[in-house]
């Protein structure tokens, strides 16, 4: 069974190690733009004072991404943060975050902007981003205000913009419960024109 | 047997018949899942005894030989002891990232020291499923 | 000045204090989430190479 979940949930939990001491806390996720898939996390320390760390936490190195907690194995698993964040990305931080970033879909109709991002992680444990949660504008026409967008197995994004399949709009979700069917269906849907 | 039982129970020299003092804390190791020391308070010799050189762990006392196997910690004991390695009211995080609630209660065999369950207000915890103890939390293997 | 004077400046200086305490950790610890560009649909990640 694969999991749901919200990257505002995943930001802030603390990363603890199997001998019980958190280590640290997630500050970012971190995924490419190719497959959605995330390849690990930036870390902040867990004191009052402390800020963001030197170190990242690659998925590989993730045992579990719980409600509650990351675990890790021992705190020898983390790596440097630039090996995380790949070089190309603009340093500073905020150059691609994607929260707040405008959804377009690639006929150019402005869908709204990204206030939250979908998480899956599967059984196979594996860990991917597969939709948005998004501040609805008029064009998507419904009536509740954020709505879960579902993406493609591919997408484009960057700091500025993310890019969705027009047909995206078509299979909104109101609710997190419904959003797994919904990605489902939205693919399915992707493939048969393919 | 309860750890908040033991607390403050008498420990006695069976050589001396004296009191030489009172049960302070249990020092567990997490990887063998066993009380492996008793740290002593109001004694005049050391405040570690090893559950190796204890008698008895008994109802109404713990017995010792005589006073002389109470000494000062070890490097093993030190490493397993102190506030961050208390299980008693710390978080319980299975090894899936999920929390359980904290620890109210340890039961274990006064026989072997085998720690045998970790009492939550969420329900009891084999003993056998302990994995870690730190500052943060007491790990436990997934069900 | 009067005494409740210094008390209202120690009042408005904790406040100060405070605030910039708090807003300074907010931007410290606040994530995000970042899409790693250099992998995207158009720049394939490059296989068997």
């Amino acid at each position: 069974m694969s999991r749901l979940m919200r990257t505002s949930e995943v930001i802030g939990r603390p990363v603890v190690t199997l001998n019980g001491q958190d280590i640290a806390q997630i500050k970012d996720v971190v995924y490419s733009a190719g497959g959605g898939a995330v390849g690990g996390f930036t870390l902040a320390g867990r004191g009052l004072f402390s800020g963001p760390l030197k170190q990242g936490l690659s998925w590989s190195a993730v045992m579990a991404l719980g409600p509650d907690a990351v675990m890790i194995r021992d705190e020898d698993v983390v790596s440097s943060v630039t090996e995380i964040l790949d070089a190309s990305v603009r340093p500073g931080g905020s150059g691609g975050n994607v929260l707040g970033s405008e959804v377009l879909t690639d006929t150019g109709i402005l869908l709204g902007t990204v206030v939250d991002v979908i998480l899956e992680v599967s059984e196979r444990r594996t860990c991917d981003v597969v939709g948005y949660e998004v501040s609805a504008s008029e064009a998507l026409g419904t009536h509740s205000a954020k709505v879960f967008l579902p993406l493609p197995d591919t997408l484009s994004a960057s700091g500025e913009h993310v890019m969705v399949p027009a047909a995206a709009k078509d299979f909104v979700a109101h609710d997190l419960a419904g959003f797994g069917a919904a990605v489902k269906a939205f693919r399915k849907n992707l493939e048969g024109q393919g | 047997m309860l750890y908040t039982q033991v607390k403050g129970r008498k420990v006695v020299s069976t050589g001396t018949a004296e009191t030489v003092g009172r049960v302070a804390d249990l020092v567990i190791d997490p990887r063998s899942h066993t009380v492996v020391a008793v740290t002593v308070r109001g004694s005049g010799h050391g405040d570690t005894v090893l559950w190796s050189d204890i008698t008895a762990f008994g109802t109404d006392a713990v017995t010792v030989p005589d006073g002389e196997v109470l000494k000062g910690a070890n490097d093993a004991v030190k490493e397993l002891s102190g506030t961050a390695h208390d299980v008693l009211g710390k978080r319980v995080l299975t090894t899936d990232g999920e929390q359980l609630g904290s620890v109210s209660d340890i039961d274990f065999d006064p026989q072997s020291g085998a720690v045998t369950v970790l009492v939550l207000p969420s329900g009891d915890i084999a003993g056998s499923r302990l994995v870690g103890v730190g500052p943060y939390a007491a790990i436990v293997h997934a069900a | 000045m009067e005494w409740w004077g210094w008390l209202l400046v120690i009042l408005v200086v904790a406040v100060l204090a405070v605030a910039a305490f708090w807003l300074i950790q907010r931007r410290r610890r606040a994530g995000g989430v970042i899409v790693d560009s250099s992998v995207s649909p158009g720049n394939p990640p490059q296989e068997g190479l």
